[in-house]
């Protein structure tokens, strides 16, 4: 007997199984302004569920694997060049057990070393600084300049062998795209260009260089750092974790990509979400969208003869006009309006168009059942204003709320929803009868993809 | 030590309600971090945060619908302007 299915009931299409609801691609014909060929492009997964051991959320083994192959091999993004703005600023990236000095050691160059004392091997420093001239080792007194290079040692006498040449810093390899400082500490690993791929194509017109960091939240969850990213690569748990967005969300027909070592999803605003079963007013879905409360007036009203996507793209682009001018015509709707957030293997989530949203995840030290989950908020300043200072970051702890941040605006609310399911998650996973999860042919395409890159660096297949 | 019996003070702004989407059912935030969910004839009282049942015969309801109208505010939003002018459009 086949199961009943709830809501969107699906349909057949020349690509394959897909939503009822109305296709991203047919909204975009609906769009006022033209529509950027970036949208346009249509790359789906092969189809197929993809199975995952459960143990690869939980085992220390499995961590163990992943600071060996990934942790150690990987591009992975460490902070903003705006965040080391002068020579001498530095930032500490921590991986798993693993740390880095990413410092700004001349105006146009960024080094990155082992945080480690070649003596005894001390940190060499635990907290982010500004205008280093030296860092000098607290143990001992070893010091490096900022370039590298040894400086001095306590005593050299006492150390006949040690020289400049064998003792610089051992410098792992650094990269730049979007204005964010990536790091690879595999002295062989392909350079970071060749590994992002078509990326800069994709956010041609949506330079993230030329962004400044409003905001930086970071917080600790109790669950491993797959759970809480794949927790946000897909719109198919909009339906159940977040029901008051359904009335002005596209859900189960967003739409999913793939291109080499990244992914993208597009979720639409201002449409509504395939399960419901009425469709909703063009003011229903313009009140979900501004999260309007029942007995409370609307917060702005639909004219006569405008949809909720147009009026609402418009009330975005006349903010956005405050900040970027007449440019703000060159942007259409759906730029406007929708969620349209790519993942870069292995934990990198840059948004693009003018959501402001990038997320990083990464494993809490060594511990596999916690993670560390970044929200960054990238936004424009105005033209010809000098760049507004990089946000430092907040931290929340496990049992903050994230409303405890409030430069994320309703944002805050909504990873509440997000972070209430996911240490549950984390203990469901242990308990399972049949100790593995799949993942949907196309509405979870991204997490399908990540897994495929996954048992790639793994070397599990 | 607070007295546990006393009443909790009134919400300074009008509460959050909702009607779900998918049941129909009313969601609305009380005083003293909780959620009244009317659903048909039948009725429940429920932790803001946690979700928990305190009272009514409705013993479970929508866990993340109880935590939108339910938890903690934040700060500063409701700022009308901004938001009708669209850069707080809620996203997922
Ligand atoms: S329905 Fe997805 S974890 Fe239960
Ligand atoms: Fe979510």
């Amino acid at each position: 007997m086949a199961l009943k299915t709830v809501g969107d009931q699906g349909r057949l299409t020349s690509a394959g199984y897909r939503s009822a609801g109305t296709l991203y691609q047919e909204l975009l014909d609906q769009d006022s302004r033209p529509v950027p060929p970036v949208l346009r492009l249509e790359s789906p997964i092969e189809p197929g569920v993809t199975r995952v051991p459960a143990e690869q959320y939980f085992s220390k083994a499995m961590h163990d694997r992943e600071v060996e192959k990934i942790w150690k091999r990987a591009w992975q993004m460490a902070c903003r060049e705006e965040d080391i703005p002068n020579v001498g600023d530095y930032i500490v990236y921590d991986i798993a057990h693993l740390s880095f000095l990413v410092v700004r050691s001349a105006p146009d160059r960024i080094q990155a070393f082992h945080n480690a004392c070649l003596h005894r091997g001390r940190q060499l420093r635990e907290f982010d600084g500004r205008g280093a001239q030296e860092f000098r080792c607290p143990f001992h007194g070893w010091c490096w300049e900022i370039d590298g290079s040894l400086k001095e040692v306590v005593c050299q006498w006492d150390f006949p062998e040690v020289n400049e040449r064998d003792y610089r810093l051992p410098e792992v390899q650094v990269g730049t795209w979007g204005g964010f400082v990536f790091i690879n500490p595999d002295p062989d690993a392909e350079p970071l260009e060749q590994f992002l791929g078509d990326l800069p194509r994709h956010f041609e017109r949506w330079d993230l260089a030329n962004r400044f960091k409003q905001a930086h939240v970071a917080k600790i969850l109790r669950c491993n750092w797959k759970v809480a990213q794949e927790a946000f690569m897909e719109a198919y748990h909009v339906v159940a974790t977040h029901p008051q967005l359904l009335n002005g969300i596209g859900d189960s027909n967003s739409q999913y990509d793939v291109f080499g070592n990244f992914s993208r999803a597009i979720t639409p605003n201002g449409t509504p979400s395939p399960h419901l079963r009425d469709t909703p007013g063009q003011q229903d879905m313009l009140d979900a969208m501004f999260d309007r409360n029942l007995d409370t007036p609307p917060l702005a009203e639909v004219p006569p003869g405008m949809g909720a996507r147009q009026f609402a793209a418009m009330l975005s682009r006349e903010g956005m006009r405050a900040v970027i001018g007449d440019d703000a015509d060159t942007y259409c709707d759906a730029e406007y309006l929708d969620s349209i957030y790519y993942t870069v293997f292995p934990n990198f989530h840059p948004w693009g168009a003018f959501n402001r949203i990038t997320y990083r995840f990464r494993p809490h030290g060594d511990n596999p059942d916690e993670c560390i989950m970044e929200c960054m908020f990238l936004a424009p300043w105005p033209k010809g204003e000098p760049r507004p200072p990089a946000a430092p970051i907040h931290w929340l702890g496990p049992d903050d709320d994230w409303a405890d941040a409030p430069e994320l605006g309703m944002l805050a609310r909504v990873f509440n929803q997000d972070t209430f399911n996911i240490p549950k998650v984390q203990l469901g996973l242990k308990t399972m009868r049949r100790p593995e999860v799949v993942f949907a042919s196309y509405n979870e395409t991204k997490i399908r993809h990540f897994h495929q890159l996954y048992d790639r660096w793994m070397e599990l297949e | 030590m607070a007295d546990p019996h006393a009443e909790p003070a009134p919400l300074t702004r009008p509460p959050r309600k909702k009607r779900h989407p998918l049941s129909g059912a009313i969601y609305e935030e009380l005083p003293g971090n909780r959620v009244r969910v009317i659903k048909g004839e039948a009725y429940g009282i429920f932790d803001g945060f946690t979700t928990r049942h305190l009272e009514g015969p409705l013993t479970y309801a929508d866990p993340h619908m109880i935590i939108w109208v339910g938890g903690k505010a934040v700060e500063g939003m409701g700022h009308r302007a901004e938001r009708a002018r669209g850069l707080e459009i809620v996203h997922d």
